[in-house]
């Protein structure tokens, strides 16, 4: 069973208690082909959530729209910004004890062409971790001047594959 | 079909593997909470599909520990 490691970039807007709230993050993901026969997208950054599909880009799609759902039950627990803010961040951070170890493991085999890609994954953009560290971004936007908002801001999803530094 | 394991034997699994664990049902999951840590999307029906279980052990870091009490784990 092969590992491969993605990074993905995901920008929402969520409707908390008393404030709007802009989040963008850039995550890291395993995906595999289990032996149950579906494909799993296991997360890394955020940790604490996993998804599956009949194919990579359905479990994607899957794992995209419960990253969605995390955010709106954070949002429903949370009584006011500060409190939503830092749960968001716990969530993006926290990871378990050997994740980050089975990302990197999975990059090696990449980096080592242990591993070749196959499709979709050998479609995917190629980007070094370095171009997308990892990061979370949570914005306060009801208070924000209007004035600060420009479709310049606005940030497509993305799904790539990692390059060798 | 994947395979699949009743949340009532995840339960009794995490009292031997994850002791102090709990939970609570948000809108749209189930988050589990161990040893400080959470695991924010877990399925709330009652049969959970096996990757699920895998992520939340690998996450909590109970991992080997749950293999020894769901078979195919």
């Amino acid at each position: 069973m092969t590992n491969y490691p993605v990074m993905f970039t995901f920008q929402d807007t969520v409707s908390g208690n008393g404030f709007l709230s802009g989040i963008e993050i850039h995550g890291r993901a395993i995906i595999a082909n289990e032996n149950d026969g579906k494909w799993w997208v296991y997360g890394v950054h955020p940790g604490g959530m996993a998804h599956f599909g009949d194919s990579v880009l359905e479990a994607y799609s899957k794992f995209r729209e419960s990253y969605k759902t995390v955010l709106f039950d954070i949002a429903e627990e949370a009584s006011n910004f500060e409190a939503f803010k830092a749960e968001v961040q716990n969530f993006y951070w926290e990871c378990g004890p050997e994740e980050e170890q089975r990302w990197d493991t999975a990059l090696e085999a990449l980096r080592s062409g242990a591993v070749t890609p196959e499709a979709p994954f050998s479609t995917f953009p190629r980007l070094t971790p370095e171009q997308r560290a990892c990061g979370v971004e949570v914005k306060r936007l009801d208070q924000a001047a209007s004035s600060s908002f420009s479709a310049k801001n606005n940030v497509a999803d993305t799904l790539a594959l990692p390059l060798a530094a | 079909m994947s395979a699949s394991v009743s949340f009532r034997d995840i339960e009794n699994m995490l009292d031997i593997c994850a002791s102090g664990w709990s939970h609570h049902i948000s809108k749209h999951s189930r988050v589990i909470k161990f040893n400080g840590m959470v695991y924010r999307n877990f399925p709330k029906q009652d049969n959970i599909e096996l990757g699920h279980i895998r992520s939340m052990c690998r996450h909590f870091g109970i991992l080997e520990c749950a293999k020894k009490q769901i078979p195919g784990l």
